[in-house]
């Protein structure tokens, strides 16, 4: 008996630090910023786009984070005709609901209206087309959670067979489900690894400029290879100073520009 | 010819700000006390001059109403002009709506801009009055400076009288009323196209609003016994001042060849008598003028509680529409109403401008029922029957049902409308609707320190699991060492157990030194004789002294046990004081 009574305890306790996990997914509710952006939708409706903007911006620089604003932020400047800030926050929308089909749709809308077009070549190894691939799917913060709950998983499985009778279907059972489990972990493990090192390895950014000349170094003195224009989406490798380096995804092309033309993703 | 663009508007709006920043304006009331306040750019100017009003609207609401304007005795506004703003500082909205209005006084003397009114949830604020003394002007406007190089007069040609090139300037209508369109005209005459590219050089247009765009016509014209190609450039422009004012030299830039030099021709100036709107305006009249009409649609005659219809008034004609005052749109109790920017759509064509101003106003319903949305008025001023003119929409009827999970009489939430199927195809995704909750910014779970401590704590947890049943396992394994090990403590537990509950001290001291015995020996000693349990302490290398101290113990638990009149209290809890140290003893040996 006790040894079940203790069984139990540990998973009481392994159930209560996944709930107290899976909270700090949530974010603290207020008020008045549904009212304020109440106000900002009610402003888009009006026409009045620029206001709008101003309202969501301010929620966002009093630290609120949420898909729907990005989201109806990245429609205030498409409607103004700045596809670059309409990209670049349909995509923050997208890191915090990557299934989401309207920030899709608008995304690709966007993009439509962009003047550059980069054919993407494939890219070399494993980790980072794989992280970039989740990042379309899922959030860091929920391959977070599957590999934090597959650990537990492994864990309580593995408790049990301590205590279980070493034979029986019931033993082989919670075998083939602690075996489940870590393989579940290992993936689980493995995405948020490719996640991270995709996310690391190059930082994404769009152009937010009109249009901008990309020189081949840190200063308006150096040659220009190419321009960009405003909702090309780059790789934002480094910044010195006011200048940013990027690179057009595949690495062909590379160069700086001034940093206030581009704005990181993330 | 190259046409010089003049902006009228702009250049005299830039002046006003000016003048309210260096020329000391004259406010009726401070800002931020009451929700309205109205200031003037100057409180004395002449009947050449105009005079900018400025009403300030602000309150803590999304919406604010717009100001009632008095009946401006002895002014008439030329144009009208609003701008809003909305500030959000921490959490708290506010909303400030600007009206610029530009008068021209017709009547000299101390005049006075009655209170302006405004009323906010029901309360009723004004400004005080705002007196303007005005002198008699000289007639005609300050000419432009730099209108004319130096050293170079206008020089009208007199008449045409066969010249090779010959210019003229003349306008449509020389008495207009203010506001009312003029058609201003430059006719060039070439005797030959023998002079290349000739430019043109628009005179400034002082006291005029004009259309950006000039019209430019060709054709053939016998005049003077002579065959000319005639090139026409009209200018539509609007006088904003009442009184004389002269539209200065258009120049013409011929340029030169290799036989002949340059030169520059400039038409004659052209003086106006443009006259003031007469009196008898009705109050609401906001200074439009020309030929309008308005005309009302809604975007369905059905709806439903809470969902948005869209009203749309469309002011047409000819006239200055682009400066052309709102109409009066009016009170809509029950219904949510949210205004859009007006479009304006204009054509300069055959010496006139006509064109339409379509506005738009997103309307929710409240509650259910039938409703009719009241006539939208607008009057202007008529010059070519001298009258003032009020036009109104027909009422629209409109029926709207309780909507899904509404009932009637509920204020409206402020849910997004939706887009119409044409545009869902071809348009961006509308807005999301607002969440329960706005979510903060917060980092991700792997820079958690919680988010690794739910990975430790289960492992720690199930490392301990692991600890104990491994021992727990080897206890089974080694039942009588596990004895040997737990033997003194569950000894001692069973004494401190007879002292509670009152039992047979003697039986109990027996009993225990016994148990404990055959825990540490590992074999059962119940059965034994004293001399055999004597035999197999001693075999077990115990000292003799130990021995017999068991033997003692034993023998003294069995004579309060069974020796009538031997057992006595107080020797019983000493004889299980001494198995207490006995068992202390033993346990260093055995």
């Amino acid at each position: 008996m006790k040894r079940w009574a203790l069984i139990t305890l540990v998973m009481l306790l392994m159930g209560s630090l996944f709930v107290a996990s899976a909270s700090l997914l949530r974010a603290s509710e207020a008020g008045t910023p549904t009212e304020i952006m109440r106000t900002g939708n009610q402003l888009y409706e009006q026409g009045q786009y620029a206001q709008a903007a101003l309202v969501y911006e301010q929620l966002i620089d009093q630290g609120y984070s949420d898909s729907a604003l990005y989201y109806n932020l990245g429609n205030v400047y498409y409607r103004q005709g700045e596809y670059g800030r309409a990209i670049l926050n349909y995509r923050r929308a997208q890191q915090l609901a990557p299934r989401d089909a309207d920030i899709e749709t608008n995304l690709a809308r966007a993009r439509d209206q962009v003047m550059d077009r980069v054919e993407v070549a494939e890219e070399a190894g494993v980790l980072r087309p794989l992280g970039e691939m989740l990042q379309r799917w899922v959030t860091l913060n929920e391959l977070a959670m599957v590999a934090l709950a597959a650990w537990m998983a492994v864990l309580f499985l593995s408790a049990l067979l301590l205590g279980a009778p070493k034979h029986g279907a019931w033993h082989a059972g919670v075998r083939y489900a602690q075996i489940a489990a870590l393989g579940l972990l290992l993936v689980a493990g493995l995405f948020v690894g490719s996640y991270l090192y995709a996310e690391r390895s190059a930082a994404d950014g769009v152009v937010v400029a009109d249009q901008v000349a990309v020189t081949s170094g840190p200063g308006p003195q150096y040659v220009t290879e190419f321009s960009l224009h405003s909702g090309a989406e780059v790789r934002l490798v480094d910044v010195q100073g006011s200048w940013a380096r990027l690179s057009l995804p595949g690495g062909d092309l590379d160069g700086w520009i001034p940093a206030n033309a581009i704005e990181p993703v993330s | 010819m190259k046409p010089r663009t003049k902006h009228i508007i702009p250049v005299l709006l830039a002046a006003a700000v000016l003048l309210l920043t260096t020329g000391g304006p004259v406010r009726a009331q401070s800002p931020g006390q009451d929700p309205i306040f109205a200031e003037v750019d100057r409180t004395s100017l002449s009947t050449d001059e105009t005079l900018t009003l400025t009403v300030t609207v602000s309150g803590g609401m999304l919406s604010t109403p717009r100001p009632a304007l008095p009946d401006l005795q002895g002014f008439q506004i030329l144009s009208s002009q609003s701008s809003s703003q909305i500030s959000i500082v921490n959490g708290d909205i506010s909303s400030r709506v600007v009206y610029v209005y530009r008068l021209q006084p017709y009547e000299t003397g101390d005049l006075v801009i009655q209170p302006i009114a405004v009323t906010v949830d029901g309360q009723t604020y004004s400004t005080p009055p705002i007196g303007v003394q005005v002198v008699q002007g000289t007639g005609a406007p300050a000419p432009a400076p730099g209108s004319l190089p130096p050293g170079q007069a206008a020089q009208p040609a007199p008449e045409l009288q066969g010249q090779d090139l010959y210019v003229e300037a003349e306008v449509d209508n020389p008495a207009p009323y203010v506001g009312e369109l003029v058609v201003y005209t430059v006719r060039l005459y070439q005797a030959a196209n023998a002079f290349g590219q000739i430019g043109y050089e628009s005179p400034p247009f002082t006291g005029f609003w004009s259309e950006q765009d000039t019209s430019q016509y060709n054709y053939l014209a016998e005049a003077a016994g002579r065959i000319y190609d005639v090139t026409e450039v009209q200018t539509l422009l609007f006088p904003s001042v009442v009184g004389p004012v002269t539209i200065e030299p258009a120049g013409l830039v011929i340029p030169g060849s290799f036989f002949q030099p340059g030169q520059r021709l400039y038409t004659q100036p052209v003086a106006l008598d443009v006259q003031p709107l007469p009196p008898g305006a009705p109050a609401a009249f906001e200074g439009a003028v020309g030929q309008f009409s308005l005309a009302g649609t809604l975007d369905a005659v059905q709806g439903a509680v809470n969902e948005p219809l869209t009203w749309r008034v469309t002011l047409s004609g000819r006239g200055n529409l682009s400066v052309a005052p709102d109409p009066m749109w009016p009170e809509m109790p029950g219904w949510r109403d949210f205004e859009s920017k007006a479009s304006i759509h204009t054509e300069a064509k055959d010496g006139q401008v006509s064109g339409s101003r379509v506005y738009e106003r997103l309307l929710v319903p409240s509650s259910a029922g039938e409703f009719t949305l009241p006539a939208v008025e607008y009057i202007y001023f008529d010059p070519a029957d001298g009258q003032y003119h009020t036009i109104r929409t027909e009422p629209l009827t409109v029926s709207i049902a309780p909507g899904s999970g509404s009932t009637a009489g509920t204020m409206p939430p402020t849910a997004d409308p939706p887009e119409s199927a044409e545009q869902a195809a071809a348009d961006i995704h509308h807005l999301k609707p607002v969440p329960a909750g706005l979510a903060r910014a917060t980092p991700p779970l792997t820079k958690s320190a919680l988010y690794w401590a739910a990975w430790a704590v289960p492992l720690v947890g199930a490392a301990g699991y692991w600890t104990w049943h491994r021992r727990q396992r080897f206890w089974e394994r080694n039942a009588g060492l596990a004895r040997n090990s737990q033997a003194r403590r569950k000894a001692k537990k069973a004494l401190a157990q007879v002292r509670r509950q009152d039992r047979d001290a003697y039986e109990a001291a027996g009993q225990v030194l016994r148990t404990f015995l055959g825990d540490k020996l590992d074999q059962p000693v119940l059965g034994l004789t004293h001399q055999a349990l004597a035999a197999l302490l001693t075999e077990r290398g115990l000292e003799a002294d130990l021995v017999e101290r068991v033997d003692v113990l034993l023998v003294s638990s069995e004579m309060g046990r069974f020796a009538p009149g031997a057992s006595d209290a107080g020797h019983a809890h000493s004889l299980l004081q001494e198995v207490g140290m006995l068992i202390d003893a033993l346990e260093r040996d055995l």
